[in-house]
């Protein structure tokens, strides 16, 4: 049997059968504002609420940044509609040296960084990390109707 | 692909500041921004109100630059303060907890003297 990688292990290659088809953007540090308009653009076709695109695009651009900012030059976005939710996956090529639970907690109240992944945190309903030896995967799950935070 | 610009300038009377702020403040932006504040505190800033009206869009790299030209600025007896953000930057700033650490104006203030 062949030795599984520990991101193809626990990360399913996405989208499945209810799922739409899946979009793609490479990106650099310059081109985040061109995530935020990909983001936009596919919450809008995803039939996202109005009110929750704006928590979208927030959540895709904090997580897109740790990507150039401490993963690797290069990454990319993919994003995909399934079953009422918008799925927001960040790729690179960094390692990720995880704490326990990162983002499980808000950081001190004045604390300067480390807020990217407590803020895809609040706003999505989920947030899963797969991260090894060829790349770190951020996977966002987000409702396309209901507010997780208020 | 786009690129977004961010403009800042900045208006003083004497030890009053305002930092008007155009565009969209990110991880490639946000050291225009920090440049500006810096240079305010090197100088003695005394109340600096950053004006957020024209600001489509901020994140977490933008709100630390905010905090920490708030804390220096602090360390001097200075004040940071924001005004008018709009509803994507209220929001981060909810997000982030941060709207109870600043002080946040609907709209920009009338300084003394101006």
């Amino acid at each position: 049997m062949a030795v599984r990688h520990p991101i193809a292990e626990s990360w399913q290659p996405p989208p499945n059968d209810s799922a739409g088809p899946m979009n793609e953007m490479k990106f650099t540090a310059e081109q985040l504002p061109g995530v935020r308009r990909f983001a936009e653009e596919h919450a809008r076709r995803y039939k996202v609420d109005d009110g929750l695109i704006g928590d979208l695009v927030i959540a895709v651009n904090e997580i897109a940044t740790n990507a150039v900012r401490h993963g690797s030059d290069h990454a990319e976005l993919r994003m995909w509609a399934e079953d009422g939710r918008v799925i927001a996956e960040i790729h690179d090529s960094g390692t990720w040296y995880l704490s326990a639970a990162p983002g499980a907690t808000p950081p001190p109240p004045e604390a300067e960084g480390g807020m990217g992944i407590w803020v895809a945190r609040q706003i999505c309903s989920a947030v899963s990390i797969s991260t090894g030896d060829s790349g770190t995967v951020v996977r966002l799950e987000l409702s396309s109707t209901a507010r997780r935070y208020v | 692909m786009r690129h977004v610009e961010l403009k800042v300038s900045t208006a003083s009377q004497g030890g009053h500041a305002v930092v008007s702020v155009y565009g969209e403040v990110d991880l490639y932006t946000a050291p225009r921004l920090q440049a500006e504040l810096a240079s305010l505190v090197r100088d003695g800033a005394g109340r600096v109100v950053v004006d957020l009206s024209g600001v489509e869009f901020c994140d977490s790299t933008g709100m630390n630059v905010l905090l920490s030209a708030m804390k220096r600025l602090r360390e001097h007896g200075g004040t940071l303060e924001l005004a008018a953000p709009r509803p994507a930057v209220r929001r981060i700033l909810q997000v982030t907890g941060l709207d109870t650490v600043f002080s946040v104006h609907d709209a920009l203030p009338a300084l003394e003297g101006t």
